[in-house]
């Protein structure tokens, strides 16, 4: 399985001493004014919870790739469940393993550009901003169009998609986004009008079933 | 206006830090939004709050202002 996040270890091992070095000024107060308390209070308050920050937001944000992350929010709801709908471009992608399964949203939904994964993060605060502060659209819209560059980015090459009938004299308009890939291939998810709304009335949590893996070797 | 001790300071802001530092280790069990937010706002925000305190303190009660 494609490992995301890293282990928990260093967390707790980090959080464990800083809260001790932190613990041992609450009650010794007096430990500053030793020719060591300016340094053990650098520790304790700077390096420490520092490092403490810097591992949670690794953590957080290799977690925020993850298809569960995606789906923890109600809104998404009819999104994942078309992960299981082998009519839908995301069902395929999904069933077919052609996108990792843990990682199945940020996979289709991030820029295959050089700022790709910083743009997803950056939508990703305005998802959460939306999410908490407003009220969705229904269905959800896209900021951008759906660029057919994240679709030929693995693709395009591909047996099945040379040998596929009008793909090879098309290329040239697919790369430049006149045709949509989605022109042919529909729908991308297939939510419709509703769906996202009738999501948020409740409070159940989603979650994928578990899907076989295949037979062994 | 005067600000506390420098010893209650040290205290304040070492309990925010213990506390922060803990909400910040248990929201990364939570995969999700709740999760994140939680991490920034609880462990963040309270971490670096108390951590201001409590230097604040240290250094109006380190050696060098004695």
């Amino acid at each position: 399985m494609l490992e995301l996040v890293p282990g928990p270890l260093i967390s707790i091992v980090a959080t464990l001493i800083g809260v001790l070095l932190a613990a041992d000024f609450f009650f010794r107060p007096a430990r500053a004014r030793q020719s060591t308390g300016p340094l053990a209070a650098a520790v304790a308050f700077i390096a420490l919870p520092g490092l403490i920050l810097s591992v949670g937001s690794e953590r957080h944000i290799s977690q925020s790739k993850t298809t569960a992350f995606c789906l923890s929010c109600h809104e998404m709801h009819p999104y994942g469940s078309t992960l299981l709908d082998p009519e839908s471009i995301a069902g395929k992608h999904f069933a077919n393993r052609y996108v990792p399964r843990e990682a199945a949203c940020y996979t289709c939904h991030t820029e295959y550009t050089m700022y790709g994964g910083l743009n997803a993060k950056m939508k990703g605060l305005q998802h959460l901003i939306a999410h908490y502060g407003g009220s969705p659209d229904d269905p959800i819209k896209l900021y951008e169009p759906y660029s057919n560059r994240e679709c030929l980015h693995c693709h395009e090459g591909s047996m099945s998609f040379d040998e596929a009938i009008g793909h090879g004299d098309e290329i040239e308009s697919f790369r430049t986004n006149q045709v949509s890939c989605l022109k042919c291939h529909k729908p991308a998810h297939g939510v419709e009008a509703g769906a996202v709304t009738e999501s948020m009335q409740h409070t159940r949590e989603f979650e994928l079933p578990v899907l076989p893996t295949g037979g062994g070797h | 206006m005067k600000l506390p001790q420098s010893t209650t300071l040290i205290r304040v802001g070492a309990l925010c830090v213990i506390l922060g530092e803990l909400i910040a280790l248990a929201s990364q069990f939570e995969v999700g939004a709740t999760g994140f937010v939680v991490f920034i706002f609880g462990g963040g925000t309270v971490t670096a709050i108390g951590a201001a305190l409590a230097l604040l303190g240290v250094l109006r009660n380190s050696p060098a202002q004695s």
